[in-house]
């Protein structure tokens, strides 16, 4: 399976919808920087920014679906028995009624986790503000057309 | 006729080298065709990265990987894994939650080929000293790590220097207990002779491996910039001093794998990546002629 280099893939971005049709929300395809996989609970997650609206992580607007399970980020904090690996990326669903609507959008995804090998004083992670986090910047950005 | 691995130093690769070709869908297959192109037998996978299915070992993945290692004369050479003792946010993971994550990644590893593991431990300062509690950690993994007949090592990185207290607390728990399921794997990185970035020293001295190589069970073959040489080695790594460090590890006896990690900042490239993964085994083959 080919992966983008860029984190946020645009493969795999798109409203989602209930049966009768309506756009309820949008997804976002999106695969990790780091060399390797994470336990669940290693993860940070942060907020989407989608063309300047924000998506908070506690909000009950997000979840994330990593092989084919979804949770909050909240379940996601207490699950160290699940793994995300490297080459499966984890599809980020938003409820947004209406969805996106069609044409560009600036996408905004920030998360960092926990690396216990690397000094305790790098594992900063503050998602309010843009790369705060160990490794590097914790914010991905796309801009992408949805149809 | 089936390859048979020289005693002595012998050159292998880390698929951590190939980290950007994962993230974008390499396989263990177009790895380990590079590594036979180049002689590169000995290989390093990690554990959380290159299984697909971990924290479980599918059949099928164990068959493939078998299949493989036969095919392009491949020899499973370290196991990279990690002890994630922060993995909560709200407190360390206890003795025993360690020691349940060891005893998974020792049986997969077990179950793979591996003998070496390169055991990550969780840290406490800029100068990566391990946690207070890292006796009790390995003394309550040994069992399992006898069991599936695996050495844990942890690898002793820059910043780390080899005269760092850690390394000496290592070898002296070594010597103490007399154990056979902990040893050191030393990255190359510790002899760079430039500055690090954080703590504004440079690295150790080649010569100081030597009183060490007794307890060294694997080497990482770090470098990041290979420069061009006007001599018979045809290249150097710009920082590290290789033929240095590799003549030590020949004459005094050293029998072990050294797996390239390559950490430059073009290897998202894959030429550039394939082409320095090249430079560095033609150095490492000319230094020690084979």
């Amino acid at each position: 399976m080919l992966l983008e280099k860029d984190n946020i893939q645009y493969r795999g971005f798109h409203n989602i919808y209930d049966e009768q049709g309506n756009a309820i929300g949008f997804e976002i395809r999106f695969r990790m920087h780091y060399y390797r996989g994470l336990w669940l609970s290693q993860i940070r997650v942060g907020r989407v920014i989608v063309d300047g609206e924000e998506f908070l992580a506690d909000s009950g607007l997000m979840t994330w679906i990593i092989d084919g399970n979804e949770y909050t980020p909240a379940q996601m904090k207490q699950d160290n028995k699940h793994f995300w690996e490297m080459q499966k990326p984890a599809i980020i669903r938003i409820k947004k009624p209406g969805g996106l609507s069609q044409g560009y959008h600036d996408v905004a995804v920030r998360y960092s986790f926990s690396s216990s090998y690397m000094p305790p004083e790098l594992e900063v992670f503050d998602d309010s503000v843009e790369g705060r986090a160990m490794m590097g910047s914790n914010t991905f950005k796309k801009r992408m057309l949805i149809v | 006729m089936k390859y048979v691995p020289p005693k002595g130093p012998k050159r292998g690769v880390s698929l951590y080298s190939y980290t950007d070709m994962f993230l974008r869908g390499m396989c263990i297959e177009d790895a380990f065709r590079e590594m036979h192109d180049m002689g590169a037998h000995g290989v390093e996978i990690l554990g959380n990265s290159h299984i697909p299915g971990y924290p479980v070992l599918t059949d099928e993945f164990l068959t493939e990987w078998h299949e493989l290692c036969e095919k392009y004369e491949i020899i499973p050479a370290e196991y990279g894994h990690w002890i994630d003792g922060r993995m909560w946010e709200d407190r360390m993971l206890s003795v025993d939650e360690c020691v349940e994550l060891l005893e998974n990644d020792f049986k997969i590893a077990h179950a793979l080929g591996f003998h070496c593991l390169r055991t990550k431990q969780t840290v406490i300062n800029g100068v990566l000293d391990p946690v207070e509690n890292w006796r009790d950690i390995i003394t309550a993994a040994t069992p399992a790590a006898l069991k599936y007949d695996v050495i844990m090592l942890p690898e002793i990185h820059g910043p780390t220097t080899l005269s760092q207290k850690m390394v000496q607390d290592f070898v002296e728990y070594i010597d103490k207990t007399g154990t056979k399921a902990f040893g050191l794997n030393i990255d190359f990185g510790v002899f760079s002779t430039r500055m690090h970035h954080r703590t504004g020293s440079v690295g150790s001295k080649p010569e100081e491996l030597i009183p060490l190589l007794p307890y060294v069970k694997c080497c990482h073959a770090k470098f990041t910039s290979m420069i061009p040489s006007d001599d018979e080695l045809m290249f150097r790594e710009e920082w590290i001093p290789y033929p240095e460090v590799l003549t030590i590890l020949k004459e005094h006896g050293w029998d072990g794998w050294m797996v390239a990690e390559y950490e430059g900042r073009d290897r998202d490239d894959e030429y550039a990546l394939s082409e320095a993964l090249h430079q560095h085994q033609i150095l490492m083959k000319n230094v020690l002629g084979y």
